[in-house]
């Protein structure tokens, strides 16, 4: 079992620390199991840090009545996690689901993997959680065996039950839990695992926990904090990010109805800290807003030349026409074999800026008194907040609490906490709680962007239509001197590895705004150009695109990543055929004959260490606009989908983002600003223009993985490719609404 | 009834705090009177010095730049006498003897007191701020640059006469007279212009006076008192009640009006908006046409779930949230499509240009409103946008001609989405 | 100034300026939470509730306006048959991802059920035009409006 994590091993990290499960009597009776297990976890979060060793908690209590329950360490924020890995403990410790509680866990160092990111709550949590259950089961056994005098192999367990076979003695896990608390506690490296075919709960469709409260309206969001003495409070930076305070009539709004404080703050550099703005607190959040409005502040904004979306866009196609600034990746003559190419084609590609667009605006709720500050945030990443908050307002870390809040969608941008500083800062100075809400442009123009990107391809095919070189110049972003952050290439980007010529290569531009992880963080822009050029190649190669895929993918075999921090266990040439064929079949590619003006398009891309291939099937319309027919999502995400009914929704949810995105969203920045500020400019998938989506999942003898991410990047380009079938045009910069290509139903 | 309802108790709030500084009241007559001219619309930009020019204005031979127009001595007119200047805003001739295009609005300020003159001169040069920046050259072709066809042109069409208060009306209604066809220049747009793009009667003389025109892909309302098209349905308290917040039960401000409201009348006195409203409310209407009158079968229909075209299938996803299946709004925060002359008028203009551009915040006294019209250019096609327009037209009892996809993409085409940041030009 | 408005069935007050939106009211002054603020522009419909019926942003109404209109929200939903099938349709298919979309998709789904109880795609398309779905969960919004009709047959 153990080898299942080798992989992360092989890229030369080692466990080096001992796990430990603790077991006592819990308060009120019964058994408290209380785990820390050490593993690996590839951080995909940032794109910056490498796989690291984290240490994972578990606490499950069995009370007397047995009852179960469970913490949920990791914040929710739309995945399932909250629901995914209590059902791993419950699977092992072998209870009835309905038995179980799930207890939602603050932000507490002694959890130090407290991320909803990177899609790696399933790869880091997989065995371990399913180890402390297992123990607990082993422990209420062996108490049972030593009540009954006989062997614990002798046992075995029913759902809440351990149960002597020859005997025919059962007692329930209520009766034994305090007893099971004196039992020597396994060896959990060592503790016997059910064989997944026994699986009753992992593998079972479970619904949401907080699924009553959502449909009934309870309070349950950040946004929906309330505390004794809450004061509502607002926050105007500058749109220039970064732009530092002049002046400001903030005298004037003290004045204005409710408006209990109004002060100006002068913050750091730090575009993902507290920045320069002014500050309304008022007695509602609509007078604190109204209030604001009334603000009229001198900004310096800095140097905020050539921050424009023009000139970025003029500025990559000067540098595409030199060599790049730095080489990613080169193998063999990629120019000579070009020269030598029977068909050369060569493509720009754009994608722009994307804001996260959390359907709930950030907020954060703070109250600070005598040095201590309680802080309620919907947050994706508590820890890096709660050092900021330390560093910013100079209190130690063990003065701060962090409740976590269910999030109101994260996509990564809850990974930064600028608005915990934030509320943290202004309960400060204005000496009450407050709960911060941003409008949503405030959201919109204070994000940390999805960089865009601009990639300069050439590709060159053989007599035989055999892809012999592939060139990519792609020009992203610095930010103070270093590539911004989500704007690098890695070289183990597809189609490397695979094609015999090949050089990746990119030069950098300087940015003001920040950037960030968006969903699926560089696959959701990267998978759209490399594919759709791959799309390209394929036709002008003359062969169907899925062949072209598979001829390109080869026989099935690891391709090995160069050993460094970001190493994973490679890419599968087979798992990625895997799904490219399932997807074929099930949308019956090549086989449906398709009137015309419709097409079918195909991506398939290895993100997060998910397989997903997609087809998307759509019509140009006789008003001009693209319709979504249909899309079927093959997905490969290892030997097990732990909460199916979870899964198909992800699956769905994450493609459908991709074509939403595809269609309607897209930041264009002038003079250094945002220029959208409202869902009038940035245009979310709506119900008209949500198609079917069939989804399919082969499972494979590999570890299971996350989903929150790998089945969006493919969802974009084969949208791409749809249009291309259906109308013989190629649309290279997103999004497509600019194209006039809105679809619409 | 519900309307009225509210129209009285908008009536009865105490006007809300307002943030001051920038905004705050006109201290002198100049100033005042600057306001009443709203010259700091077109002589400034958002980001600019007050009066310091370099707004892009079309012009049918091409774009003109406003001008510097601070007391600063080598690119303003601190170098202009009291005379200069009154040559200048009376009768369209600068100090270097060049002849002003027309979008300065000399026709309408001939007819300002020499008094007024004196006080507005004194403004700016005593109370403005000197502004150093050259003015832009307009981008006309050179051929056509020749300015003495303009002094042919004032010579046709510009009033020599200054303004004369007629005896057979009381004295609000010559104060209306006076900063409606004056310092207002409301005729700069609500006046048809001929075919030398001069305004068609600059006084209450001609019934083309107000009669209501489109200018650069706006259509500006008659304000005459047509029954539906025009004023005729609204009170002179409304009037006045729009002019100094921006909206009332019938409408809101929009487009160029909305820079009216934000920079010039929400700071007019009210007795000066009053007597505006004296004088609106005497103009005849130019044509006869029946009164609006509601028709609640759209209400029902609408609230029934079952659209019945495309149009109202639209309006109900994409609409109705906000002006109500009563076709009713919010007045006088949300607009009422119901009865507005804006929906109701010939020209569809300007409400195919707010659905498709909506509308940049309304900031009456440094106020800015609390909701705000989006836009749809990016959610909705020109055909959709035709439809749900031509449903609008003929929802409710409105009663107007249906609109064209072809209308809507050539609007689309030469506007601009608006902004929703708040603007407010700051005087000094 | 003071206002009494009709919400669920009761009389409340609340001392609001004219202008502010029945939204704020609901969340800051009544204390429900359940109708979510998204866009404050009509573009997400987070803050749906009924206004006499209708499904109707929240956002987008003045306080003053409402007059003796019956506010719907959320939180009373359930009280009606409809909407008490709507919920059990979406705990069923397990539609939520975040859930911060939910109650405004709950409280237009309900508007349309009551209005057709068979609603067509074409008819989900219009009525639920007006809200987001930031997860994309539509699919299943679909599929459990369908359910919640089905429900009302059996
Ligand atoms: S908050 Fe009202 S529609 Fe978005
Ligand atoms: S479930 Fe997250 S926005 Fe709809």
């Amino acid at each position: 079992m153990d080898g299942l994590l080798a992989p992360f091993r092989s890229a030369g990290v080692k466990s080096s620390r001992r796990n430990f499960l603790k077991a006592s009597l819990a308060a009120g009776g019964g058994l408290l199991l209380t785990a820390r297990i050490h593993g690996i976890a590839k951080a995909a979060v940032s794109g910056e840090a490498g796989p690291r060793e984290i240490a994972l908690n578990a606490y499950v209590r069995v009370a007397p009545d047995g009852s179960v329950t469970v913490t949920a360490k990791n914040p929710e924020c739309g995945q399932g996690i909250k629901v995914m890995l209590p059902m791993l403990i419950a699977e092992e410790l072998d209870v009835s689901w309905d038995k179980v509680r799930i207890e939602q866990a603050g932000y507490d160092p002694k959890y130090p993997a407290q991320v909803a990111g990177g899609s790696q709550a399933t790869p880091v949590n997989w065995l371990p959680m399913r180890r402390v259950g297992a123990a607990g089961r082993q422990m209420l056994i062996q108490a049972a065996a030593t009540t009954w005098g006989v062997q614990a192999s002798e046992c075995d367990t029913t759902p809440g039950v351990v149960r002597h076979q020859a005997s025919g003695h059962t007692l329930s896990y209520g009766e034994l839990a305090e007893k099971a608390a004196a039992v020597k506690v396994p060896d959990l490296e060592k503790v016997p695992l059910k064989d997944p075919k026994t699986f009753r709960i992992v593998g079972q469709p479970m619904r949401n926990v907080d699924g009553e409260k959502i449909v009934t309206g309870q309070p349950l969001f950040g946004i929906d904090v309330t505390v004794p003495g809450m004061l509502y409070a607002v926050f105007q930076k500058c749109d220039v990010h970064g732009g530092k305070l002049v002046s400001s009539n903030v005298e004037a709004i003290r004045k204005l109805p409710g408006v209990k404080a109004a002060f100006e703050v002068k913050g750091g550099t730090d575009l993902r800290g507290l920045l320069d703005g002014v500050a309304v607190v008022a007695d509602s959040w609509w007078r604190a807003n109204r209030a604001r409005q009334q603000l009229q502040i001198t900004w310096d904004e800095g140097d905020i030349t050539g921050q424009n979306s023009a000139d970025f866009a003029r500025k990559a196609a000067e540098l595409a026409k030199g060599a790049p600034s730095s080489t990613v990746r080169k193998n063999g003559d990629p120019a000579g074999a070009l020269a030598k190419s029977a068909k050369v084609v060569e493509a720009a590609y754009h994608y722009p800026f994307l804001s996260h667009i959390d359907l709930e605006p950030q907020n954060c709720t703070a109250s600070f008194v005598n040095g201590k500050v309680e802080i309620w945030a919907p947050t994706q990443n508590p820890a890096p907040g709660s050092k900021l908050v330390a560093s910013t307002l100079g209190i130690p870390e063990s003065a701060i609490k962090i409740n976590m809040i269910r999030c109101g969608g994260g996509f990564g941008r809850r990974l930064s906490n600028d608005y915990m500083v934030e509320a943290a800062w202004i309960s400060k100075e204005a000496g009450a709680p407050v709960k911060l809400v941003w409008t949503r442009e405030d959201d919109m123009r204070h994000d940390l962007y999805r960089p865009a990107g601009y990639h300069f391809f050439k590709g060159g095919l053989d007599g035989a239509g055999k892809l012999i070189a592939f060139t990519d110049h792609f020009v992203t972003f610095s930010q103070d001197g270093a590539v911004a952050n989500s704007a690098n290439l890695e070289p183990t980007e597809f189609p490397a590895r695979l094609v015999a010529n090949l050089e990746l290569g990119t030069s950098m531009m300087p940015l003001r705004a920040p950037t960030g992880p968006l969903r699926a963080p560089r696959s959701n822009g990267l998978g759209f150009a490399f594919q759709s050029f791959l799309d390209e190649l394929a036709h002008a190669s003359g062969k169907d695109p899925v062949a072209f895929a598979l001829d390109l993918l080869g026989e099935p075999r690891v391709l090995p990543d160069p050993p460094g921090p970001r190493a994973t266990p490679g890419f599968h040439t087979g798992r990625m055929r895997g799904v490219i064929e399932l997807a074929a079949e099930k949308s019956g590619w090549g086989k449906t004959k398709l009137p015309k003006g419709t097409g079918m398009g195909l991506a398939y891309y290895y993100s997060h260490l998910g397989y997903f291939a997609e087809v998307v099937q759509a019509t140009m319309a006789a008003n001009g606009l693209i319709q979504l027919d249909k899309v079927w999502i093959a997905g490969d995400i290892g030997s097990q989908i732990i909460n199916p009914l979870n899964a198909e929704n992800q699956a769905q949810g994450a493609a459908l983002d991709g074509l939403g995105t595809a269609i309607g969203h897209g930041l264009t920045i002038e003079k250094g600003k945002i220029v959208q500020g409202n869902f009038d400019t940035v245009l979310p998938l709506r119900m008209r223009q949500s198609p079917p989506v069939e989804v399919h999942f082969r499972v494979t003898d590999f570890p299971p993985t996350g989903l929150g991410e790998p089945a969006l990047p493919p969802s974009l380009p084969a949208l791409g490719n749809a249009i291309f079938a259906a109308t013989g045009q190629r649309i290279r910069s997103l999004p497509f609404k600019d194209q006039k290509l809105n679809a619409s139903a | 009834m519900r309307y009225i309802a509210a129209f009285l108790l908008a009536l009865l709030l105490p006007p809300a705090a307002q943030a001051q500084d920038a905004t705050a009241k006109p201290e002198t007559k100049g100033e005042y009177l600057a306001r009443a001219g709203d010259c700091v619309a077109c002589h400034s930009v958002a980001d600019g010095k007050p009066f310091a020019g370099g707004l892009k204005m079309g012009s049918p031979l091409g774009a003109i730049y406003s001008t510097n127009i601070t007391p600063g001595k080598e690119t303003g007119i601190g170098l202009y006498s009291l005379d200069d200047f009154d040559k200048a805003l009376r009768k369209g001739v600068a100090r270097d003897g060049h002849r002003l295009y027309p979008a300065m609005p000399y026709p309408s300020y001939a007819k300002l007191s020499d008094e007024d003159v004196k006080a507005l001169y004194d403004f700016f040069m005593k109370e403005v701020p000197a502004a150093r920046q050259a003015n832009l050259d307009p981008e006309i072709p050179k051929l056509l640059r020749w300015r003495w066809p303009l002094a042919v042109w004032n010579a046709m069409f510009t009033d020599k006469q200054g303004f004369t208060a007629d005896p057979k009306h009381d004295a609000p209604w010559n104060r209306g007279a006076y900063l409606v066809q004056g310092l207002g220049h409301c005729g700069a747009c609500h006046t048809p212009r001929g075919w030398a793009f001069q305004e068609k009667a600059l006084d209450d003389s001609g019934t083309a006076f107000l009669a209501g025109a489109n200018l650069d892909g706006w259509y500006a309302a008659s304000l005459r008192q047509n029954l539906a098209t025009g004023l005729g349905g609204w009170s002179a308290a409304e009037i006045t009640e729009f002019l100094k917040t921006g909206h009332n039960v019938h409408g809101s401000a929009y487009g160029s009006m909305l820079d009216v409201v934000n920079n010039s009348t929400s700071y007019l006195t009210d007795e000066d908006l009053a007597a505006i409203g004296t004088y609106l409310k005497s103009l005849p209407a130019d044509k006869t046409e029946p009164a609006y009158a509601y028709d609640a079968s759209t209400a029902t229909m609408l609230a029934g779930g079952h659209p019945p075209d495309p149009g109202a299938a639209l309006y109900a996803t994409t609409c109705q949230s906000c002006h109500r299946e009563t076709g009713g709004g919010s007045p006088p925060f949300v607009a009422p499509l119901a009865g507005n002359p804006t929906v109701l008028t010939k020209d569809a203009s300007s409400l195919i240009n707010i659905v498709l551009n909506g509308s940049q915040p309304l900031v009456p006294l440094g106020v800015p409103e609390a909701y705000r019209m989006p836009q749809f250019r990016a959610q909705l096609t020109d055909q959709q946008i035709a439809e749900v327009v031509t449903f609008m037209r003929q929802a409710w009892g409105n009663k107007a001609d249906p609109v064209t996809a072809k209308e809507v993409a050539e609007l689309r085409k030469s506007t601009d989405p608006s902004s929703d940041q708040v603007v407010i030009l700051r005087m000094r | 100034m003071p206002y009494i408005i009709q919400v669920n069935g009761k009389q409340h007050t609340a001392d609001v300026e004219s202008e502010t939106p029945l939204l704020w009211v609901l969340r800051d002054t009544l204390n429900l939470k359940g109708t979510k603020f998204g866009c404050g522009a009509a573009q997400c419909g987070a803050c749906t509730v009924h206004l006499g019926g209708q499904a109707t942003r929240s956002c987008q109404i003045p306080v003053s306006v409402l007059g003796a209109s019956n506010v719907t929200t959320i939180e009373a939903i359930g009280e009606t048959p409809v909407g008490k099938r709507v919920q059990q349709a979406w705990l069923e298919l397990d539609v939520a991802q975040c859930g911060y979309c939910q109650s405004g998709q709950i409280m237009s789904a309900t508007a349309l059920l009551t209005k057709i109880p068979n609603p067509t795609d074409q008819d989900i398309n219009q009525a639920m035009n007006g809200n987001l779905c930031r997860c994309a969960t539509y699919t299943r919004i679909r599929a459990a409006i369908k359910r919640a009709a089905e429900l009302a047959r059996a």
